[in-house]
C-alpha cells in the first residue's frame, strides 16, 4: 500500500509543516480581527497613562518610579500579556457544542496540536502589530528603556514561552471542563479578570499592599506577566531570574498533570454521554 | 407607544426563560462581576497609595466614577450587546430580512429585542457603588445635583448607545464585525478612572474624540457636586448628536443592504 | 469486518416544562430521565458490504454509528470494527475508518479546500505519490477541479459536501460510516454523491454503513438494510426480501381506451383507485403475469405499468407491525 515508508521523525515534521502552513494562512485572513482583539488587552496601556499622570502630579516620581520607568514596565507588561493570549477554551467549547469535536477526535492526531498550532501561528500575525505599538510607545515617552540587554532579551524569550505554555494549558483545562459543565468559558473569563488583577497589569507588584504580596507569590499570575516584564526591563538580579524560571517550570508541571488527567477523564466522559 | 412597551416585555420574558437554563453561568458571572469590582477598588487603593489624590479626586469621589463605569458596563452587557451584536449575524445569515419585514420600526426591533439578565447584577452593583460612595462624601448631594446626575446618566446612555449602535451597523458593509465593538470597549476601560488623571493630550482624546469622559466622569461630577456648567451643555449636545447620527446611519445602512443570497 | 453484539447505550437527559414557570422550576431542580438510545443491537457486516441503516429520528442510528467509530463508549455489549475495539481509538483504527456526519465540517472555513487536504495528508501520513493519485481520482469522480482553490466559505452546499467527502476519504478508509451524506442537497447532487460512494465501494472493497432520510440513497446503494426503532433492530436482511414479505402484492396501473364500469373491473382484482380511464389494481405477486395477460386480452388497455409499492410505505408498515407486537 505505502510506496516508501517514512521515518517517524519525518512524519512528525510533515505534520508540523502542514498544520503550520494552513493555520498561518488562516490567521493571515483574520488579521483585521486579530488587530481588533488586541484591544481587549488595553488595561496595561491605560494604566501606563494613569501612572504617568500620577507621576507628573506628584512632581516626577511615585514610589521611586519615574514616567519612563512606568513606560518601560507597562509596555513590557502589555507585550507579555499579548504574547500569552490563549482563546483555546472558547475553541473547545465551540467545537463540542457544534459537534465538530467529534470529527477532530476521529483523526489520528490529538486535537491539542491543532489548537496549539493555531495559537503559535496567530502570534506571527500579531507580532508586527505588537512591535509597532511597543516602538511607538518607546518613542512617545522619552527615556524609555524597554530592553535592558541582549542577555535579558534572551532570558525573556524563554520566560515568555514558559508563561505562554502555562496560560495555554490553563485555558485548555478550562475548555475541557466543557465536557461536564454547560458553559465553561465563563470560567475562562473569571480567570481573565483574576489575571488582570493579580498579574501586575494594574501596577507593578511593588505597589500592591504589603499583605497581598506574599499571597501572590504562591499563585501563577505574577509569573506570566509581572516577572517576565521585570526580566525584560532588567529590574531583577540574575539569581532572582533563576528562581522565577524555576517556579514557572514547577507551575507548568503542575498544570500539565492536571491537563493530562482532565483529558483522560474528559474522553471517558465524552464517550459515556456524547456532547 | 404601549404597543412598544408590550413588545419589550414579551421579548424579555422569552430571553429570560432561555437564560435560566444556564444556572452555572449565572453564578460564575456574579462572582466575576464582584471580583472585577474588587479588582478595580484595589486598583484605586493602589493608585491613591501615596498622593491620597487621583487627579484631584478623593477615594470616594473616584469610587463614584467606578460605580458609573460598572453601571454602564452592566447596561451594555444587559441591553446593548445582546441586541446590537446580532446585527452582524442577521446580515450574514439573511435573517435581517425578517426583521425588516416586521411592521414596526426596524431600529427599535434590532435595538430592544433581547436582554441578557446574566448581567443584571453588574447594573445593581454599579448602582450600589454609586449610592455607597456618594453617601461617604462629606457633603450629601442636594436635589439639584441628584437630578442633574440622573439627566447626565441618561445623556451618557444615549452616547454609549449611539456609538455602539453605529459600530454594530457597520456589519452592513463588513460582514465579519462581530468583535468590532471591542474597538469601543478597549477605550471604554479607561473610563473607570476620572478623566483628569490622564496626562494632557490623552485627556483631550477621551473628552472630545472618544467621549468617555461624558459617560463616566461628568455624571460622577454632578453627583459629587463638582460639575462645571459647560460640561452639561456639551453632554446634552453629544447625546443629541449621537442619537441623531445613529438614526441617520441606520437609514444610510439600510440603503446599501444587499440581502444575503444563500 | 464489523461485528456487533448486544450493543446498548443509555443517556440521562434533563427535562424542562415549557414557559417561564418551567424554566424557573428547572433552575432549582432538574428532572432527570434515562433514555435507552440503543437497546441491545446485534449484527455482522462482511467486508465490502453496503448496508442501509433506517429508522425515524432518535431511533438510535447516529448513536450506533458513533459507538462504531469510537466516539461513544457502549453502556453494554461489544463492537469490533476491522478487528479493533473502536473506543480504544488506536491510530491504525482511525486510519481505517471514516465518519461523515451531514455538513459537520472538518474543512478549514476560511481557506481553500486544498489546504485542508494537505493537512489531512500529513495527519494521515499519506505519501506524496499516493496523495496525488487519490486526489486525481477524486477530482475526476467528483468534478472538483474548479472547486479546490476556492475558499470553503464561498462554496455552495453541494460543492462543500463533495470536498467534505474527499477530505474524509483521502486516506482511503476501509470502513465508511455515512450519516446523512446527502442531507440538504438537490437531486442532481444526491445522485452524484451516490455514484461516488458506489464507485468507491467497488474500487476499494470498502464496507459502508449508511443512514439517510432519502430512501433513494438506500435503494440505490444498499442490498441489505437494517431497520431500527426505539433502539432495537426490527428488520435485518435483504431489501428485495423485505419487499416480498411485507408487501406480497404489486401495483398494476392501467390506462384504458374507453370507460369500463366499475363492476366489470372488480372481477379482475381489488381496485386501489379508479379515476375515469385510469385504474390501479393491487395484485398478489404470484399472479402478476397471469393477471396482466388476462387484462390485456380482455380489456381495452392503452398502457400498463407494474410497480412495487413505495418503499417508505413498506417501512412504515414495518414500524406499525413492530409496535403492535410490542403492545400485545
Amino acid at each position: 500500500m505505502n510506496s516508501q515508508p517514512m521515518s517517524p521523525f519525518e512524519n512528525t515534521w510533515r505534520k508540523f509543516k502542514a498544520l503550520f502552513g494552513a493555520w498561518l494562512a488562516h490567521m493571515t485572513v483574520y488579521r483585521a480581527e486579530i488587530l481588533i482583539w488586541m484591544l481587549s488587552g488595553t488595561i496595561p496601556l491605560i494604566m501606563l497613562a494613569v501612572w504617568i499622570g500620577q507621576a507628573q502630579a506628584a512632581g516626577g516620581t511615585v514610589g521611586g518610579f519615574s514616567a519612563s520607568d512606568f513606560a518601560a514596565y507597562f509596555l513590557a507588561a502589555w507585550l507579555s500579556g499579548q504574547m500569552i493570549v490563549a482563546w483555546v477554551a472558547w475553541e473547545i467549547d465551540f467545537a463540542i457544542r457544534q459537534g465538530t469535536f467529534s470529527s477532530k477526535l476521529l483523526r489520528p492526531i490529538n486535537p491539542f496540536w491543532e489548537y496549539f498550532m493555531q495559537h503559535i501561528t496567530e502570534r506571527f500575525v500579531r507580532g508586527p502589530f505588537i512591535l509597532a505599538v511597543v516602538a511607538l510607545g518607546t518613542l512617545l515617552i522619552p527615556g524609555t528603556r524597554l530592553v535592558a540587554s541582549a542577555g535579558h532579551l534572551l532570558v525573556y524569550i524563554l520566560a515568555i514561552i514558559l508563561a505562554f505554555a502555562i496560560r495555554f494549558l490553563i485555558a485548555y483545562c478550562i475548555g475541557l471542563l466543557c465536557f461536564w459543565l454547560e458553559n465553561a468559558t465563563a470560567l475562562d473569563e473569571l480567570y481573565f479578570v483574576l489575571s488582570i488583577m493579580l498579574s501586575g497589569s494594574f501596577a507593578p507588584l511593588d505597589f500592591y499592599p504589603a499583605w497581598l504580596r506574599p499571597i501572590l507569590e504562591f499563585l501563577p499570575f505574577p509569573y506570566i506577566v509581572y516577572y517576565p516584564a521585570q526580566i525584560l526591563i532588567g529590574r531583577l538580579p540574575w539569581s532572582e531570574i533563576a528562581r522565577v524560571l524555576l517556579v514557572q517550570c514547577v507551575w507548568l508541571a503542575i498544570i500539565f498533570v492536571l491537563f493530562s488527567w482532565l483529558w483522560k477523564a474528559g474522553r471517558r466522559h465524552y464517550g459515556a454521554v456524547g456532547a | 407607544m404601549t404597543r412598544y412597551w408590550r413588545l419589550i416585555s414579551i421579548f424579555m420574558g422569552a430571553s429570560l426563560s432561555a437564560q435560566l437554563e444556564y444556572r452555572v453561568n449565572f453564578v460564575i458571572n456574579l462572582v466575576e462581576t464582584i471580583l472585577r469590582v474588587l479588582g478595580s477598588l484595589l486598583g484605586l487603593i493602589i493608585l491613591l497609595g501615596e498622593n491620597k489624590s487621583l487627579g484631584g479626586w478623593s477615594f470616594h469621589e473616584a469610587a463614584v466614577v467606578l460605580g458609573v463605569f460598572t453601571l454602564f458596563d452592566g447596561l451594555i452587557g444587559l441591553a446593548l450587546a445582546p441586541n446590537l451584536n446580532r446585527i452582524a449575524e442577521g446580515v450574514r445569515t439573511g435573517t435581517m430580512d425578517f426583521t425588516l419585514l416586521k411592521p414596526i420600526d426596524s431600529q427599535f426591533l434590532v435595538s430592544f429585542r433581547n436582554i441578557n439578565l446574566l448581567r443584571l447584577p453588574d447594573v445593581l452593583l454599579g448602582l450600589g457603588i454609586i449610592v455607597w460612595a456618594v453617601l461617604q462624601s462629606p457633603i450629601l448631594p442636594n436635589l439639584g445635583n441628584l437630578s442633574l446626575g440622573i439627566l447626565l446618566l441618561l445623556c451618557a446612555y444615549s452616547i454609549v448607545y449611539g456609538i455602539w449602535f453605529m459600530l454594530s451597523t457597520t456589519a452592513f458593509w463588513f460582514v465579519r464585525v462581530e468583535n468590532i465593538t471591542e474597538l469601543f470597549m478597549g477605550f471604554y476601560r479607561a473610563g473607570q478612572f476620572p478623566v483628569s488623571v490622564f496626562p494632557g493630550w490623552v485627556r483631550t482624546l477621551f473628552t472630545f474624540v472618544i467621549p468617555i469622559a461624558f459617560i463616566t466622569t461628568i455624571p460622577a461630577q454632578a453627583l459629587t457636586g463638582k460639575l462645571e456648567q459647560n460640561s452639561l451643555w456639551i453632554a446634552l449636545g453629544f447625546a443629541a448628536l449621537l442619537l441623531f447620527l445613529s438614526r441617520w446611519f441606520w437609514r444610510f445602512a439600510l440603503r446599501s443592504y444587499t440581502s444575503a443570497s444563500s | 469486518m464489523i461485528e456487533v453484539r448486544n450493543l446498548e447505550k443509555h443517556y440521562t437527559v434533563a427535562e424542562k416544562e415549557a414557559g417561564l414557570a418551567g424554566s424557573l422550576k428547572s433552575f432549582f431542580k432538574r428532572q432527570i430521565r434515562v433514555v435507552k438510545a440503543v437497546d441491545g443491537v446485534s449484527f455482522q457486516i462482511a467486508t465490502g458490504e453496503m448496508v442501509g441503516f433506517l429508522g425515524a429520528n432518535g431511533a438510535g442510528k447516529t448513536t450506533t454509528l458513533k459507538m462504531l467509530s469510537g466516539l461513544l463508549h457502549p453502556s453494554a455489549g461489544e463492537a469490533r470494527v476491522a478487528g479493533f475495539v473502536p473506543f480504544e481509538r488506536q491510530s491504525n483504527f482511525l486510519k481505517t475508518i471514516t465518519l461523515i456526519m451531514g455538513q459537520k465540517q472538518q474543512l478549514i472555513w476560511d481557506l481553500p479546500a486544498l489546504d485542508s487536504f494537505l493537512v489531512n495528508q500529513a495527519i494521515y501520513e499519506i505519501p506524496d505519490a499516493e496523495y496525488k493519485a487519490t486526489m486525481q481520482e477524486f477530482t475526476d469522480l467528483l468534478d472538483l477541479q474548479d472547486v479546490l482553490k476556492k475558499q470553503v466559505r464561498k462554496l455552495s452546499l453541494g460543492e462543500r459536501m463533495k470536498c467534505e467527502l474527499a477530505a474524509a476519504l483521502l486516506h482511503k478508509p476501509k470502513v465508511l460510516f455515512l450519516d446523512e451524506p446527502t442531507i440538504g442537497l438537490d437531486v442532481n447532487m444526491q445522485v452524484r454523491i451516490r455514484e461516488f460512494i458506489a464507485a468507491y465501494n467497488q474500487k476499494f472493497a470498502a464496507t459502508v454503513i449508511l443512514t439517510s432520510h432519502y430512501m433513494a440513497d438506500v435503494t440505490a446503494l444498499c442490498k441489505r438494510i437494517i431497520v431500527v426503532d426505539k433502539g432495537r433492530i426490527i428488520f435485518d436482511g435483504d431489501l428485495a426480501a423485505l419487499l416480498e414479505t411485507t408487501s406480497p402484492s404489486k401495483i398494476m396501473k392501467l390506462q384504458l381506451e374507453r370507460l369500463v364500469p366499475r363492476a366489470d373491473l372488480e372481477r379482475y382484482a381489488s381496485i386501489l383507485q379508479l379515476e375515469g380511464l385510469n385504474v390501479e389494481f393491487s395484485v398478489p405477486r404470484a399472479e402478476v403475469s397471469v393477471k396482466a395477460a388476462k387484462l390485456l386480452a380482455e380489456l381495452p388497455v392503452a398502457d400498463i405499468t407494474i410497480e412495487d409499492p413505495p418503499i417508505e410505505e413498506i417501512i412504515g408498515q414495518l414500524f406499525t407491525q413492530a409496535r403492535a407486537e410490542v403492545n400485545v
